[in-house]
C-alpha cells in the first residue's frame, strides 16, 4: 500500500498543474451540465401536460420556448465535452516526457529507475488513470444531459450527438494521450511539442474520422428519399444522398450531374429521376431513383464500440511507440 | 539592438518556425483558393452565357465542370478562413507565454536579468520582437483572409459587410497583439509554461467573451431596419424583424401588423401585398467602425497587460 501511495504522491507532485487543471475543468463542465439537467427536468416536471418540447402543442408554446433556450445551452456544453478528450489528453500527455527532457532531469530519472520502459509505464499509468476517471465522469454526465435535452428519444439506439456523449469520449482521450506522449518524447520541449501534438491530433482524428466513415458505409442501407427529402427517421446516421441507377449501380448526385447529358434531371414526388430536356416526366426518360444512405440507429452501440476500440487501440500503439522513443533517445 | 533582436528570435526559434510555417501555409492556401475561385468564376460566367436556358424545376446544371470545383473551393475557403480566425490565438499564446515563463522555469531568469541594465529593458528587447512577429504574421494572415473572403462568387458587386468577422483584415493582428500581451503577463505571473499557457488561454477566452458581449450590445444599439433584399449588404446578426408599409414607410412589429390586418392578401413570395419585411441589423458599411471599436477595446487590454508584465518582472523573484 505504501508503495502505491508513494507512487501516487510522486506522480501527482510531478504533474500537479496539469492534473489540477484537468480536475477543475472537468468539475466545472460536469457541474454546469448537471445544473442544466436539473433545470430541464424541473421545467419538464412543472408542465406535465406538455410531454414533447420539440413538437407543437397548443398551450405549450412558452414551455417549448424556455425548454429550447435551455436546450441550446445544453448543445453548447456537449460541444465542449466533444473537445474535452483532445484537450485533456494533450495537456496530460505532452509534458510527461518533454518536461523531463527540457529540464534535463530525464537522465537522473531514467538512471534511478529499473528501466526506461518501467519509468514511462509508471508515469503513463497514473496519468491514464486520471484521464480515464475524469473522462468517464464526463461521458456519464454528458449522456444524462443529452437525455434531458432530448427526452423523447431513445439515445442508446440513436446517433444524435455522436461523439459528444458516451464512452467514445474516454477512448478519444486515450488516443490523444498517446499522441501527446509520443510527440513530447520526440520533440523534447514542452511548448513546441504541445503545438506539434495539436497539429498532429487534427490530422490523426480527421484521417480516423474519414476512414471510419468509409467503414460505416458497409453497414449502411439505402432507403428511398422523396423529392430530395430524407426519408430517414430520428436516430439514424445519414451518410448522404445517393442515386440508384436502373442497372442497380449506386452513384453520388455529383457523379450523376457530372455526366454528359444529365443537365435537365427532374424528380417526381416518389423520388423517381428523369432526364427530360423538355421537363416532362415520361417513363422512357427514367434514369434512376433518389436514395439516402443511412446507418440504422440500432447499430449505434456497435458503432460506438468499434470506434472506441479503434481510438483506444491507436492510443495504446502510440504509447508503445513512445516507449520505443524513450528507450532509444538521449536524455538531454 | 540587432543582437538582442536576434537573440530574442533565437530563443523561440522552434515555435517561430512551426507557427510561421503554419501561417504561411494558411495564407498561401487562402491566396491560391482566391485566385482559383476567380479563374473558375470567369469560366463559369462564360459557360452560363453560352448555355441554353435550363428547364424549370431541374436539379441539373449546364456547367458541371465549374460548379463542382467552385463548391470544393468554397469549402476550402471556409477552412482557410477558420485557420485565419484561430491564428491570433495560437500565435499570441504560444509566442507570448514563454518569453518570461521559460526563463523562470529554466532558472535562467536570474542570470538574464543580472546581465541586462534593467529588467524592463530586458522584457522590451526579449518580448518586443516576438510580439511584433506575432502581430505581423497575423496581419499577413488577415490580408489573405480578406482576399479569400472577397473572392466568393456571391460577394461580386456587393460589400462583405460583417461576413467572416474576425477572420479577415487588420483585426486579426490586433487580436494577436492582445492575446500575446495576455500570454506575457500570465507567463510573468505563473512561473511554469504549461500552467501559464492554460491560464492565458482561459483569460483570453474570458476576454473575448466579454468583448463579444460588449460588441453585441453596441451593435444592437446601432441596428436599423434593412430590407430583406439587401441582406447581403448588411450580413451580420439579426436583432429583430418588422413590417414596413410601402405606401407610408411606417414600420410596425410583425405581431402588431398581423393583429391589425387579420386577413392579408399575399404576393407570390408569401409577403402581404404592400408591405416589405425589414430586419434590424447593422448596415455593412459600418463594419470598419466596429472593427475600430473592438481594436480600441483590445488595445486598452493589451496596454494594461504589458504594463502589468513589466511591473511583475520588476518585482518578482527570478
Amino acid at each position: 500500500v505504501s508503495r502505491i501511495g508513494s507512487w501516487l504522491a510522486l506522480s501527482f507532485r510531478l504533474h500537479r498543474w496539469e492534473v489540477l487543471a484537468s480536475v477543475v475543468g472537468t468539475a466545472v463542465l460536469a457541474s454546469l451540465m448537471l445544473w442544466l439537467t436539473s433545470q430541464l427536468r424541473f421545467l419538464a416536471a412543472s408542465e406535465p401536460g406538455c410531454p414533447d418540447p420539440a413538437s407543437y402543442v397548443a398551450g405549450c408554446e412558452q414551455f417549448a420556448q424556455r425548454f429550447s433556450e435551455l436546450g441550446d445551452w445544453g448543445r453548447q456544453l456537449l460541444l465542449v465535452s466533444w473537445g474535452a478528450p483532445f484537450g485533456m489528453g494533450l495537456v496530460l500527455g505532452v509534458p510527461l516526457v518533454s518536461r523531463e527532457l527540457e529540464h534535463r532531469t530525464a537522465g537522473i530519472a531514467w538512471t534511478l529507475s529499473r528501466s526506461r520502459g518501467w519509468w514511462l509505464a509508471r508515469r503513463v499509468a497514473f496519468l491514464a488513470l486520471v484521464l480515464i476517471a475524469l473522462l468517464a465522469a464526463l461521458a456519464i454526465v454528458s449522456e444524462i444531459l443529452a437525455a434531458a435535452v432530448l427526452p423523447t428519444l431513445q439515445l442508446d439506439s440513436d446517433f444524435t450527438w455522436h461523439g459528444r456523449r458516451g464512452w467514445l469520449i474516454v477512448a478519444r482521450g486515450v488516443s490523444a494521450l498517446g499522441i501527446g506522449v509520443v510527440i513530447g518524447a520526440v520533440v523534447g520541449r514542452l511548448l513546441p511539442a504541445m503545438l506539434t501534438a495539436a497539429f498532429a491530433s487534427v490530422l490523426v482524428f480527421v484521417g480516423l474520422s474519414l476512414g471510419l466513415d468509409r467503414w460505416l458505409e458497409a453497414d449502411a442501407v439505402l432507403v428511398p428519399a422523396m423529392n430530395g427529402n430524407a426519408a430517414s427517421e430520428v436516430g439514424e446516421l445519414s451518410l448522404g444522398w445517393r442515386i440508384e441507377l436502373l442497372n442497380g449501380q449506386v452513384i453520388t448526385p455529383d457523379e450523376l450531374y457530372g455526366r454528359d447529358g444529365n443537365v435537365n434531371v427532374n424528380e417526381d414526388i416518389d423520388g423517381r429521376l428523369y432526364n427530360s430536356p423538355d421537363g416532362t416526366l415520361r417513363p422512357e426518360n427514367l434514369i434512376g431513383y433518389s436514395r439516402e444512405l443511412l446507418v440504422p440507429g440500432q447499430l449505434y452501440p456497435q458503432v460506438v464500440l468499434r470506434e472506441s476500440a479503434v481510438a483506444s487501440g491507436l492510443g495504446l500503439l502510440l504509447l508503445l511507440g513512445a516507449a520505443g522513443v524513450v528507450a532509444r533517445r538521449r536524455p538531454g | 539592438m540587432l543582437r538582442a533582436l536576434r537573440l530574442a528570435l533565437r530563443m523561440q526559434r522552434f515555435e517561430l518556425r512551426l507557427l510561421l510555417g503554419a501561417v504561411l501555409l494558411v495564407s498561401v492556401a487562402a491566396l491560391a483558393i482566391a485566385w482559383q475561385t476567380r479563374v473558375l468564376r470567369e469560366e463559369h460566367l462564360a459557360c452560363f452565357r453560352e448555355a441554353p436556358p435550363a428547364m424549370e424545376g431541374s436539379f441539373g446544371t449546364p456547367c458541371p465542370d465549374q460548379d463542382e470545383p467552385l463548391q470544393l473551393l468554397e469549402r476550402a475557403a471556409g477552412f482557410a478562413k477558420a485557420g485565419v480566425l484561430i491564428t491570433p490565438f495560437v500565435l499570441g499564446l504560444f509566442l507570448g507565454v514563454p518569453v518570461v515563463a521559460r526563463e523562470i522555469e529554466g532558472r535562467t531568469a536570474g542570470i538574464a536579468w543580472t546581465l541586462d541594465p534593467s529588467r524592463r529593458r530586458w522584457l522590451l528587447t526579449r518580448g518586443g520582437p516576438v510580439i511584433a512577429v506575432a502581430g505581423l504574421a497575423s496581419l499577413a494572415a488577415g490580408v489573405a483572409g480578406e482576399i479569400v473572403a472577397r473572392s466568393a462568387p456571391w460577394a461580386e458587386g456587393v460589400g462583405l459587410g460583417f461576413t467572416d468577422y474576425g477572420a479577415r483584415g487588420e483585426l486579426v493582428a490586433v487580436r494577436a497583439l492582445a492575446v500575446a500581451a495576455i500570454g506575457l503577463v500570465m507567463g510573468a505571473l505563473v512561473p511554469r509554461q504549461l500552467p501559464a499557457l492554460l491560464l492565458a488561454g482561459a483569460a483570453s477566452l474570458a476576454l473575448f467573451m466579454a468583448v463579444t458581449i460588449v460588441m453585441d450590445g453596441w451593435m444592437e444599439a446601432a441596428a436599423e431596419p434593412i430590407d430583406v433584399g439587401q441582406m447581403q449588404e448588411a450580413s451580420g446578426k439579426v436583432y429583430g424583424s418588422a413590417m414596413r408599409d410601402d405606401a407610408t414607410g411606417l414600420i410596425v412589429g410583425e405581431e402588431e401588423w398581423y393583429l391589425a390586418n387579420p386577413d392579408p392578401v399575399y404576393d407570390e413570395f408569401g409577403m402581404p401585398v404592400g408591405t416589405t419585411m425589414v430586419y434590424y441589423m447593422v448596415p455593412g458599411w459600418r463594419y470598419g467602425e466596429f472593427v475600430l471599436r473592438e481594436s480600441a477595446l483590445l488595445a486598452v487590454v493589451a496596454t494594461m497587460a504589458t504594463v502589468s508584465s513589466a511591473a511583475l518582472v520588476s518585482v518578482r523573484r527570478p
